[in-house]
């Protein structure tokens, strides 16, 4: 039996290169590939036809909806123009967890270099539109409104802190659950085989365990996005 | 026809009270108050190292660096208790 951490093994598919750069192509890349091709298959289809839509254009249509009044009420009217962004993050953090909990499949959101590697665009990106929108007056972000001038040196060290904490509190989120749940459905499973007659009290925790995993697969993808709007809401309105 | 147009403004007055201004709505603060910690804990940390690192202080800055981050880490969680508060 494998251990409950083989499962977040990357395999090699097949060998590619290019320009001298090693760039296989592995399990974790053909569920990425995947994830990608179900958000471009939601885009397509939605906006099709108004008298009769589809499943799937139902599906993409409420999800956008969804992802509207996110951002409408996270960031205000002026954030129509993050929604792209947004939805681009949830759908595809989204099909990454679900299409890990099909048996036999990758999660590729349980690796921390992949959702370092989001948080990590989301945070260069508002530090980029805090510059673009504020100039220098962006500075001013990392001095709370109203305090007293002699705690500045403290208060900014404090908020620089606060500040730079955000892509590895959002990275390490998203990874840690996908692990975790998978690593527990995965030793639970595995008690039902050594407790022999009595393994059917496991089956029905890990029943339960894997709807809870469904949720958080919908939840973490949600708290992501919710993450980024609040982000993006702080450096535009700046206090 | 100028009824219309004036039913168009009220109607557009109406739609923008709602919309502007961003109202707190449920953000699952309690799935963001352990990480957040333990996020900004790490960063301080992380920070003091590189400090020694470059000025050979060894402990030194490392110590200053885990406080400075529980400092951010509490204050942090005592923002998102304002948040949850609000909504």
């Amino acid at each position: 039996m494998h251990s409950p951490l083989h499962q977040f093994e990357i395999e090699k598919i097949f060998n590619f290169s290019i320009a001298g750069f090693d760039l296989p192509f592995t399990n974790s890349a053909l569920y990425m590939l995947l994830s990608v091709l179900a958000v471009a298959l939601l885009v397509f289809s939605s906006g099709r036809s108004i008298e009769k839509p589809g499943v799937i254009q139902v599906f993409a249509e409420k999800i956008f909806g969804f992802i509207q009044s996110l951002v409408k009420e996270n960031i205000g009217q002026t954030g129509q123009k993050y929604i792209p962004l947004v939805f681009s993050l949830f759908t595809f953090i989204l099909f990454g967890n679900l299409f890990g909990m099909i048996p036999y499949a990758y999660t590729f959101t349980s690796q921390i270099i992949l959702t370092f590697a989001l948080a990590l665009v989301v945070f260069v990106l508002i530090t980029l539109i805090g510059f673009i929108k504020h100039g220098f007056h962006f500075f001013s972000y990392f001095l709370p409104p109203g305090a007293p001038l002699f705690m500045a040196p403290l208060l900014i060290v404090i908020e620089i802190i606060s500040f730079l904490s955000r892509p590895i509190s959002l990275s390490i989120r998203l990874f840690a659950n996908m692990m975790a749940g998978h690593t527990m459905l995965k030793v639970f499973s595995m008690f039902t085989i050594s407790l022999g007659v009595f393994g059917f009290s496991t089956i029905i925790a890990t029943s339960v365990l894997i709807g809870f995993e469904f949720m958080i697969a919908f939840l973490q993808a949600y708290v992501f996005s919710v993450l980024t709007c609040l982000y993006l809401r702080d450096v535009i309105e700046l206090h | 026809m100028s009824d219309l147009k004036q039913r168009i403004k009220v109607a557009q007055q109406k739609s923008n009270k709602d919309k502007n201004g961003p109202k707190a709505q449920p953000s699952f603060g309690f799935l963001r108050i352990s990480i957040d910690l333990v996020a900004s804990i790490a960063v301080g940390i992380g920070i003091g190292f590189f400090v020694d690192e470059y000025f050979d202080s060894k402990p030194i800055a490392m110590i200053v660096g885990f406080f400075l981050g529980s400092i951010s880490g509490f204050l942090s969680i005592y923002r998102l208790n304002q948040q949850m508060k609000k909504s």
